[in-house]
């Protein structure tokens, strides 16, 4: 066995907020990274990752991987709002995991000496890539150069340069197995206020640009290509051919889009028979030498 | 040093015991539901999910809770996620008494006394009785060596645990599948009908519960209910077929799927006859497809194990109480708005109307409900509640609502009455003429929403 059974994750810094988030956390004395997984809009910690606990599991790589996969209310509230709580949660990783994150989500008995991870990854699905940079940016100026060399950020069909709004809807509410989800999407549009930060142009998306080119300029003073920007400024990002719901250009310094066939902007980040694809992002997350 | 078992039955007792209860001791909590459980029986129905509260009235919620307890020790001891002797000292004696005394106590009688003609009888070829005398085999010795799990068993057995637990907090699913197995389900999901007139309809009732002023259940269960089926037969994929056979067998929550994919397939059916631009044939196979892998493949499932139906029981009080002070005419209401009218109050004589609407929706739905549980009962024709009358002043308040310009609210309300009559034969009774007319304005107006939404 090389994990405990997914457990509740009662996070300190969470005062509630990521009520339905769950933990799937090493059996080994000292795991080495944190996954932080950060669902789409409408999503849910379980459904949206239901498929990676398994993928954990199965894999001799991740035996040493603690998984959290964060559940937050994309629905009612806004990115800035949902990125704030991200911020902190990332902080306790980085700096006091044991006591502050997965402490509580031991099973009762059980117990870890204290400890660091070597590397914290952000996965982010549509809106949740969104949620972490902006949590990731907002949190930057308090995070020491060892820390940024131990955060990396990692997309699935991200939101971040805008998207379908009415699709995105029909796809986090689950309308797109019904006919006629579409136009109840297009219905839905003026119901969700959090929605309006991840249309194309937004102010949210705009600042999120801006906040980045900034990180990247002050990180790197005077660096002339995406190769010298730092390595947490830099997203790997998964884009699936069949996604209607995200526009798919490139953003800031993030690495190439990596293509995806055969999977649609639900189905991109969710391992199964045959499509390994995100399994092996992850494992490539953890190959990247880190530097020291 | 914790034990991966000793992790493993603190989570399978956990996510099986509610939202009520919270305790570190597993074993305590399995005793305390069986204490629970006593003197009231399980039945064949969907009783893990009725409310505590509605406990007295319904069957035993902890009787259930321990059912699903048993379930999920039984398969994961069955792939060795579960290895009793990895426990502590002492644990594997106490479940084992624990199980031994419900099983005494509360499904013997179950399965041989008298019950309620309200409560679907609980019968030996129920998969919950199958799994839980699976397990109380083990106990008649020394525990066995358990199999060394595959790493594969032991991801798809975690992942259906966390299944099980999330299902528990999902209020709006769990009243979902009570209204779906409902023995008076027809009358429920003609509620349906307010929220499938149009896209713009639906919309409202998924983002704020309400078409118009009309609160309406069962949309966001109903999505609920269509990831939770997905992911289950995704679980089912990936499991092998052992293993598989046991989680459709502990999935009660998904038997007698035929149900849920009806009434899901009815929306479907509505939602494709929507007309606004092109054709959505996208839409319509990608229901197929997941009608095929989900509803198709569940069902054949449980028809090879031979899984009984869940029996329709009656989850909910079908006395709702008046809402005292409402006018309940259309002549007293007409009388009241045609005086603020007069005052230029117009504004209170609208909210008027759907607050009368509302209250006599409640007073036709009762006698409904009424009316078809006394059938069941085998009550005559002749002594069987009606409730075409207050229906019928029903239909009239629309009328008056959609004088002023409430369509939405006035569409909601009539749109279940016009359902169950035709469902009951009494459109002619109900002169449903008008009615269907002012539904048609709805559903148009709602469709030239959505085209405006689409475009812009």
């Amino acid at each position: 066995m090389s994990h405990y059974p997914i457990a509740p994750l009662a996070c300190a810094s969470a005062d509630g907020w990521f009520d339905g988030s769950r933990a799937l956390l090493s059996m080994a004395t000292l795991p080495d990274t944190a996954l932080v997984f950060l669902h789409g809009w409408g999503g849910s910690a379980s459904e949206t990752w239901e498929a990676f606990p398994e993928a954990i599991r199965l894999s001799p790589r991740t035996a040493q991987v603690d998984a959290f996969f964060l559940q937050y209310p994309s629905r009612e509230h806004r990115v800035a709002f949902c990125a704030a709580p991200v911020s902190a949660i990332l902080r306790d990783l980085l700096r006091h995991p044991l006591e502050r994150v997965v402490a509580g989500a031991l099973p009762p008995g059980a117990t870890r000496p204290p400890f660091i991870y070597s590397r914290v990854v952000l996965i982010g699905h549509s809106m949740g890539a969104v949620v972490a940079r902006r949590a990731v940016l907002d949190v930057l100026e308090e995070l020491t150069e060892d820390d940024r060399s131990r955060l990396r950020m990692l997309f699935f069909a991200p939101a971040h340069a805008g998207s379908s709004l009415p699709r995105l809807l029909t796809s986090g509410l689950g309308l797109d197995w019904l006919p006629g989800g579409a136009l109840v999407g297009a219905a839905l549009t003026s119901y969700y206020v959090s929605l309006q930060d991840l249309s194309e142009g937004s102010p949210c998306l705009a600042a999120l640009a801006e906040d980045a080119r900034v990180a990247r300029m002050a990180a790197v003073p005077g660096a002339l290509s995406a190769a010298d920007t730092p390595g947490h400024l830099r997203a790997r990002v998964w884009h699936a051919r069949d996604d209607k719901v995200v526009n798919q250009d490139r953003f800031d310094a993030d690495w190439p889009l990596q293509p995806v066939m055969g999977r649609d902007h639900r189905s991109i980040c969710k391992p199964a028979v045959g499509y390994s694809r995100p399994v092996e992002a992850v494992h490539a997350m953890l190959d990247e030498v880190l530097p020291l | 040093m914790t034990t991966f078992s000793a992790a493993a039955l603190h989570r399978i007792v956990a996510c099986a015991a509610g939202p009520t209860l919270n305790t570190t001791d597993p074993v305590a909590t399995l005793q305390r539901l069986v204490a629970e459980s006593r003197f009231r029986w399980p039945t064949s129905g969907l009783d893990e999910f009725v409310s505590d509260d509605d406990e007295a009235l319904w069957g035993s919620v902890s009787a259930a809770r321990v059912l699903m307890i048993a379930g999920l020790v039984e398969i994961a001891l069955e792939i060795g996620y579960l290895n009793p002797t990895q426990l502590t000292p002492g644990t594997w004696q106490n479940l084992a008494a624990a199980f031994r005394s419900f099983d005494d106590a509360v499904l013997v009688p179950a399965l041989d006394g008298p019950r309620s003609r309200h409560q679907g009888a609980l019968s030996i070829d129920d998969s919950r009785v199958y799994l839980f005398r699976r397990l109380v085999g083990r106990f008649s010795g020394p525990p066995a060596a358990a199999p060394v799990p595959t790493a594969l068993a032991v991801a798809t057995m975690d992942g259906f645990v966390n299944l099980t637990s999330q299902l528990q907090h999902d209020a709006a699913l769990r009243l979902f599948l009570l209204q779906t197995h409902s023995s008076v389900r027809a009358l429920v999901q003609d509620e349906d009908t307010s929220f499938l007139l149009s896209p713009r309809h639906f919309a409202a009732a998924c983002a704020t519960g309400h078409v118009g002023e009309k609160p309406v259940t069962g949309i966001e269960g109903g999505l609920s209910a269509l990831r939770f089926l997905s992911w289950l037969a995704d679980l089912l994929d990936a499991a092998d077929p052992r293993l598989a056979d046991d989680f459709v067998r502990h999935a009660h929550w998904a038997h007698s799927i035929e149900r849920v994919s009806q009434r899901l397939g009815t929306w479907a059916d509505t939602m494709s006859e929507w007309t606004v631009g092109p054709r959505d044939a996208s839409g319509e196979a990608a229901w197929r497809r997941y009608g095929v892998h989900v509803f198709d493949r569940l069902q054949q499932h449980q028809a090879h194990l031979g899984i009984p139906p869940l029996t329709p029981q009656l989850y909910f009080d079908v006395s709702f109480g008046s809402a005292l002070g409402q006018v309940r005419t259309v002549e007293g209401l007409t009388a009241h708005t045609d005086d603020l009218v007069a005052a230029g109050r117009v504004g209170a004589a609208r909210r008027l109307a759907a607050d009368a609407a509302a209250a006599v929706h409640l007073d036709t739905t009762e006698l409904a409900l009424k009316r078809e549980a006394a059938r069941q009962e085998g009550a005559p024709d002749a002594s069987l509640p009606d409730w075409t009358g207050p229906a019928w002043h029903l239909l009239a308040m629309c009328d008056v609502l959609a004088t002023f310009d409430d369509l939405d609210t006035a569409a909601a309300y009539a749109a279940p009455i016009h359902a169950r009559a035709h469902r009951e034969g009494l459109a002619h009774a109900l002169a449903l003429d008008t009615t269907g007319a002012l539904l048609r304005t709805a559903r148009l107006t709602g469709l030239a929403t959505a085209a405006r939404t689409m475009n812009a």
